[in-house]
């Protein structure tokens, strides 16, 4: 079989206008080369959502993530600051943490016991000078700290720039930020029911083209398009980091006898009945509504496998009350319900991409072009 | 090592009783120290000092001091 590359006519394609472009090739859902590829230029370049901060919560919490073979550390440290540390042992590169849990002091590395702070200092390094000699002129404390990974917590995402090369968070973000500065507060994690995970069978491209289109959901979704209409939404875009779509008849109603959560405070009139979801390239896919937020965070196993990390938020302490708590399992169930309801066309797109003449498909102008943004996005990383 | 000790201190490794150590190791190295065996009290001092460390003990700063008078540790 002819090896797949990155050239430059294929890529091209992808990078004309939506009414001309063609979509990303097969090779870059079916081929693990291709996948390595991407992972460099379009992830680790890039700001990845990587885990949740609730997930490590108090100072002295610690978790390990992999991230696409990148073996990381969450730490809150003592000031209660989150840190992404390489989960690698500056002697002889041993795995650090491989459980979650708090640290009670230091991280102490299991093979040879050099401890770290939980800022990250490495605090001694034992017999490293012979039996009892703590010290060695060759051992130069200040250049041996645990390494540092460019991290930034956004509505309690935890976002890393693997490779150091991405701009600041917030210029990347900056016109999402500004979009949805109305947000901008403290959101409240639902519970053990507002988080879960669905394993698919598909690369993770395809859950970014998927959750940022609305052409599907009369197909797919006919219970969401019974009140919220292909007419009632429109396109949000943005080529250099984000895309998706919006509602106009977000409308929610999880109880008869008119219980419902609250809203977040200070929200404009827009919020009434505007809901938005929008996929922050490369990995996170976000929902806001006037009541509550999620997050999918893609965590890319191989090239034809996802986990899609749930976890479902809400605007005001009160929605985390006893009395709502069975209207936040209706609305968990509601939301995992939508998105299991995605998985056979992911996968069945990913199983499609093996079709030896598939082209890359071709654009509607009218209802792809936040999908078409999102391939533009990855070409354009691509060809850097 | 004496031969209680050592079973004690296998012990609690064994159960991972990081804060029983601390006392097991300091125990042991104040001995040797108290008899001037400074390589030997220095050795089980570090150990004892490592996990401390790791429990966030207070008397970690002791004996990172301890270690530092005899120029192990800075
Ligand atoms: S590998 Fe970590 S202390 Fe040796
Ligand atoms: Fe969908």
């Amino acid at each position: 079989m002819e090896r797949p590359t990155v050239t430059e006519s294929t890529l091209s394609a992808v990078l004309q206008p939506v009414a001309t472009a063609r979509g990303l090739p097969n090779a870059h859902y079916v081929d693990p080369e291709m996948h390595q590829l991407e992972r460099e230029k379009a992830l680790f370049d890039n700001w990845v959502g990587v885990a949740f901060g609730k997930d490590v919560r108090e100072p002295g919490s610690a978790m390990p993530v992999d991230f696409m073979g990148q073996p990381l550390l969450l730490v809150r440290d003592k000031a209660g600051k989150l840190r992404v540390f390489q989960n690698t042992c500056r002697h002889r590169g041993m795995i650090l943490i491989e459980e979650a849990g708090p640290i009670r002091g230091a991280i102490r590395c299991p093979y040879h016991s050099w401890c770290y702070s939980l800022e990250g200092k490495l605090v001694t390094t034992p017999h490293v000078g012979g039996p009892g000699i703590n010290i060695a002129p060759e051992i130069v404390r200040e250049e041996l700290g645990l390494i540092e990974i460019r991290s930034h917590v956004w509505q309690d995402i935890v976002f890393a720039n693997i490779s150091g090369k991405a701009p600041e968070f917030g210029d990347y973000a900056d016109t999402l930020l500004s979009r949805w500065r109305e947000f901008e507060k403290p959101v409240y994690h639902g519970g053990p029911e507002s988080s879960f995970k669905l394993e698919v069978n598909c690369n993770w491209k395809l859950a970014v083209e998927n959750y940022c289109e609305s052409y599907h959901l009369p197909w797919v979704h006919p219970e969401l398009n019974s009140y919220s209409k292909l007419e009632d939404h429109y396109h949000i875009i943005n080529s250099g980091a984000f895309s998706g779509q919006g509602t106009l008849v977000y409308n929610p109603r999880l109880d008869d006898t008119g219980r419902k959560f609250a809203d977040f405070d200070g929200l404009s009139a827009k919020w009434d009945k505007s809901a938005e979801y929008i996929a922050l390239f490369p990995n996170v896919l976000l929902g806001v509504h006037r009541d509550h937020t999620f997050a999918i965070l893609l965590q890319p196993v191989d090239h034809q496998t996802t986990i899609e990390h749930v976890e479902i938020y809400y605007a005001q302490q009160s929605s985390l009350g006893d009395d709502v708590a069975d209207l936040r399992q209706k609305n968990a169930a509601m939301w995992r319900a939508v998105f299991e309801e995605d998985i056979f066309v992911v996968e069945g797109m990913q199983r499609g991409r093996n079709g030896l003449k598939f082209d890359g498909g071709k654009f509607s102008p009218a209802m792809d072009e936040p999908t078409h943004t999102f391939h533009h996005w990855v070409a354009t990383q691509l060809s850097k | 090592m004496e031969n209680g000790v050592g079973r004690q201190i296998l012990d609690a490794y064994k159960r991972c009783e990081f804060r029983a150590l601390v006392q097991l190791y300091l125990d042991v190295a104040d001995d040797h120290e108290a008899r001037a065996n400074h390589d030997a009290a220095c050795y089980y001092w570090t150990v004892a000092y490592v996990f401390a460390l790791q429990e966030g003990m207070d008397c970690a700063e002791e004996l990172r001091q301890k270690l530092a008078a005899h120029g192990r540790e800075y």
